[in-house]
């Protein structure tokens, strides 16, 4: 139960018909999150990407084939967020002020089993040490902290530019931040603008007009996980791919 | 209390434990503890400073900010309202910083050996090098006929470019060349067409209301990424059509309005498609005709494509033809053709058939079209007119120096081979990294890295005025990397050139600083305040240079609109070369390879091992050796998705994984020409071309299409 009023609600829009796919959004968020480059044997199923995006085909023969990138993160859960639920260290917690959901991997155990909890596969496991190449560490963010091998780790929308926006707030003798001080790494870098982030629960944000389009969904809805992730494209299909259990190249 | 007691007690204690928090707490806290391991990178510590500066890794020259503690960065972003890249940072750009601590960073001066399968990468001493060097050139000198010495930049127009000429005038029948495959080939061709040879050009995107691009990556790496984006967002409300053509939905063509799927090797046809169209329903200006010199030969030429004919061989329908030709026409238009950063350039025809369509169209030297901007002014005497390297007779360069500054677009070995003496003459590479041309040099001298050193970012070939942007120095230059403009100099110096300006590029940007200072002309933004203030306005050359290093750019003033008096559109070619295609284009049934790339990304070394998250860790970017088929293809071929495959073409064998992709045009293999960001090859071998090995390089120098045949290996 929370007893600390929630006083924002941070989600995102992303807008699949502005998406590219130029992997941007991926490597801000590598960069700004000290995610060590792969291990030599990593794949996509075994390598760490807070914000993997995928490329899902609509099945048809050329010319009529069609291909959509979706970036896909932590949906930040807002009802029975799954992997809190199961984690039996109480790594996950959802800050009961922003409602994005922490993982703290000082306290993971590494059992994988918020892995096998959440439904959109955005939670990643460091099966290797993480490395950087001699020198390189120089270069690491210190606002975040550098994970190990054996614990979990996933988006969280940048909690460190949270952290900054709010000394910078705390220190102009303010009690709230200003929104244009907190974008997380992924939106900051977009070229094509197609991700906006901000309060879902402050009605003048740009989120919060974009997620009443009529084109807006949300993934797995079904399962009504609360999900504070939002897409939108104007191609039917796409709308379709929601409910589906898709996999990149597929549907 | 006896024996019995106490166990009872102890075993109590013990079941009672399990009970309470202390278990779960001991398990919790050992996870903490074990946390503690000793490659925890330690985080850098120190003052936290902010520094504007400009991307030099592609000619884009995109504006970032650097966040930086303790004076190293550790967060790239764009700079919003920058007039050019408005905010945009590719991912390359986004861990441009990382680069400097590559894995395959060249740590100091290295040699091959001797050219053969077993070559390894000796060190060697930079003086060793440099006289040794100095000594081939003396020799190639002495030896009159025995070939030429060439300097290929890879990013011409830079002060330092006027340096490799100021040296290579020192040398009678030297060579300064460019690379085949430039963003600026329609550009040039138009200005040739035009009778302004060398002039640059730009394309005024804003103000087209039609783009027929033959395969350019508008959305994907062309350009200036920052202007190009904010450009397709703002089509919507302007009406601007994008009309693509390519065998490939791409990212581009996805997005266009229009996608012309063209049978890969048949858009010179197409073009001359549109031409028939253009010509026989009158809809070229009459002050446009008047102006053209060959219209007789140009008639010639494509009376042979009636929109039905270039339809069969195209199989772009004829409807398609006719109606991009009208709106062509109707419109304000531009067409684009562009590099594939790995495929190259497309051949010669197609090149000035889609040349001639902007003469046709009007779109020469007028807003919204292609527009001459002013060339930077220089001080520097010495000026030698480039050549493309691909035109170049074969077997003619005895030294050859490739310069370290990318282009983004990739050359395949087997064409600097090709252009070498008999006995392979002498190759120097001066890069930070070794990278894709590294399996032909002898000599590599270690670069500055990115960040290292203050570089000039030049003008984005899709810009309307001259610019110029400097990547600040932003990190320590290691020991170990040679000054370009240095090594000029101590090797102009050891091969007793009397009379050679001894500059470094320090001393050359001043040069540089002083003649746009001096020319009086355009306007300097600056990131900090956001404001724009004309050159005019500043102290001198130095407050334009610390404008310049703070992250500012200079802008020319606009070139006034100058439609051409006379033109021509066939370049001189004769129309039978253009009808010949009727026969040439033709398929014949033979799959065809093209190599695909994404600028700046088609080799290990020029790449941050962290953009393994988008080659390696996810299917978003191939990696390299991956041969891409549509589905219907490979079942005809046997063939699933997976399957290592064998591509065989007459240059050649390469075994390759296979991936299945609907959006590519049957019939053809798009094999990736990229990086392995992070296996951290070991020095490439002599003979290690890659895709590239594949492709059959043309007497024109273009190998963006190669018959090839497909099994399973």
């Amino acid at each position: 139960m929370n007893h600390e009023k929630q006083t924002a609600r941070y989600g995102m829009f992303i807008d699949l018909d502005r998406c590219t796919g130029c992997g941007a959004c991926v490597v801000a968020c590598a960069v700004e999150n000290n995610i060590a480059p792969a291990e030599r044997k990593a794949n996509a199923r075994t390598g760490v990407t807070w914000m993997l995006v995928s490329t899902v085909s609509n099945g048809k023969a050329f010319p009529e084939g069609d291909t959509v990138f979706i970036p896909m993160m932590c949906q930040q859960c807002e009802h029975e967020t799954p992997c809190v639920s199961v984690c039996p260290q109480n790594a996950v917690a959802v800050d009961p002020k922003t409602g994005i959901v922490g993982q703290v991997p000082q306290r993971c155990l590494g059992c994988r089993y918020c892995m096998t909890a959440c439904p959109y596969h955005a939670r990643y496991f460091n099966w290797w040490d993480p490395a950087w190449p001699d020198g390189m560490e120089k270069m690491l963010n210190p606002d975040v902290a550098p994970r190990m091998r054996g614990v979990v780790e996933k988006c969280n929308f940048c909690h460190g530019r949270l952290h900054t926006a709010m000394e910078k707030a705390a220190a102009a003798g303010r009690s709230t931040i200003d929104p244009a001080d907190y974008l997380p790494a992924c939106v900051e870098a977009c070229p094509a603008q197609a991700l906006v982030f901000g309060n879902l629960a402050d009605p003048s944000c740009e989120v919060s007009t974009a997620v009443q389009r009529s084109t807006t969904f949300q993934f797995l809805s079904r399962l009504h996980t609360g999900s504070k992730v939002y897409y939108s494209s104007e191609r039917r299909w796409v709308r379709d791919l929601a409910e589906q259990q898709v996999d990149s190249q597929g549907a | 209390m006896n024996r019995r007691d106490l166990l009872a007690l102890a075993g109590g204690s013990v079941l009672g434990a399990l009970f309470s928090p202390l278990p779960w707490k001991l398990l919790d806290d050992s996870a903490i503890w074990t946390q503690n391991w000793s490659l925890i990178p330690l985080l850098p510590r120190g003052p936290q400073t902010f520094r504007y500066t400009a991307c030099s890794l592609c000619p884009g020259g995109c504006s970032l900010k650097a966040r930086c503690i303790n004076g190293y960065p550790v967060t790239l972003t764009g700079v919003r309202s920058h007039p050019l890249s408005m905010g945009t940072l590719c991912p390359v750009g986004l861990a441009g910083h990382h680069l400097a601590f590559h894995p395959l960073r060249l740590k100091s001066p290295a040699r091959f050996e001797e050219k053969s399968q077993d070559s390894v990468l000796t060190r060697a001493t930079y003086e060793d090098v440099v006289r040794t060097l100095a000594a081939e050139v003396a020799s190639v000198q002495a030896s009159p006929g025995g070939g030429t010495i060439v300097v290929l930049d890879q990013r011409p127009g830079r002060a330092l470019s006027r340096y490799y000429a100021e040296f290579l005038s020192a040398f009678p029948g030297s060579v300064y060349a460019i690379p085949p495959a430039r963003e600026e080939g329609t550009a040039d061709l138009v200005a040739a067409s035009i009778g302004r040879p060398g002039q640059p050009y730009g394309v005024d995107l804003e103000h087209a209301e039609v783009v027929l691009s033959f395969g350019v990556s508008l959305l994907d790496g062309w350009g200036s990424p920052g202007r190009l984006h904010a450009w397709n967002r703002s089509r919507k409300e302007s009406g601007c059509r994008l009309i693509q053509v390519e065998p490939v939905r791409s990212r581009t063509a996805s997005r266009a309005d229009t996608w012309l799927a063209a049978m890969p090797g048949t858009e010179a046809v197409l073009a001359l498609g549109i031409g028939y169209v253009l010509l026989n329903e009158g809809l070229v200006p009459t002050e446009v005709t008047r102006t053209i010199r060959d219209m007789d030969q140009y008639r010639e030429a494509v009376a042979p494509f009636h929109p039905h004919v270039a339809a069969e061989i195209t199989s772009v329908p004829a409807g398609e033809i006719v109606q991009t030709a009208r709106l062509l026409a109707k419109k304000r238009s531009v067409v684009l053709t562009g590099p594939d950063p790995a495929g190259g350039s497309y051949d010669r025809l197609t090149e000035v058939a889609v040349a001639g369509l902007n003469i046709l169209v009007g779109s020469a030297g007028r807003t919204g079209g292609i527009v001459a901007r002013r060339g930077i002014v220089e001080t520097a005497a010495a000026t030698l007119t480039p050549a493309s390297f691909a035109d170049l007779p074969d077997h003619s360069i005895a030294f050859l120096l490739l310069d370290a500054a990318q282009s983004g677009y990739t050359i395949p070995p087997s064409l600097i081979r090709r252009k070498m003496v008999a006995d392979g003459g002498t190759v120097v590479q001066l890069s930070p990294y070794l990278s894709a041309l590294s399996c032909c040099a002898d000599y590599f001298i270690p670069a500055p890295a990115h960040f290292e050193m203050t570089e000039e970012a030049g003008t984005p070939v899709d810009v309307a005025v001259a610019t110029v942007s400097l990547t600040g120095a932003l990190l320590p230059a290691h020991s170990h990397a040679v000054d370009p403009a240095r090594f000029i100099a101590d090797l102009a110096a050891a091969a007793a050139i009397s009379g050679f300006r001894s500059m470094t590029s320090a001393t050359l940007l001043r040069e540089r600083m002083e003649a746009v200072y001096t020319a009086g002309r355009g306007t300097i933004w600056s990131p900090a305040e956001e404001t724009t203030s004309p050159v005019a306005s500043l102290a001198g050359p130095d407050a334009l240079q610390e404008a310049l290093e703070s992250g500012g750019v200079w802008l020319d003033d606009p070139s006034p609109e100058c439609a051409p008096t006379e033109a021509t559109l066939l370049a001189g070619l004769p129309s039978t070369r253009f009808t010949a295609l009727l026969r040439d284009s033709r398929s014949s049934g033979q799959l065809v390879l093209m190599p695909a790339g994404w600028r700046s990304t088609t080799a290990s070394g020029t790449v941050a091992p962290v953009l393994s998250k988008i080659f390696q860790e996810s299917d978003l970017r191939r990696t390299r050796d991956r041969a891409a088929l549509n589905p219907e293809t490979a079942r005809h071929a046997g063939l699933s998705d997976g399957d290592t495959v064998r591509l065989t073409t007459p240059c050649g064998s390469r075994d390759m994984t296979l991936v299945l992709d609907q959006t590519l045009m049957p019939g053809l293999v798009s094999a990736t020409v990229g990086p392995a960001p992070n296996n951290a090859d070991t020095p490439l071998l002599p003979t290690g071309d890659g895709v590239l090995g594949l492709s059959a390089v043309r007497e024109d120098g273009t190998w963006r299409f190669t018959e090839v045949t497909i099994a399973k290996a």
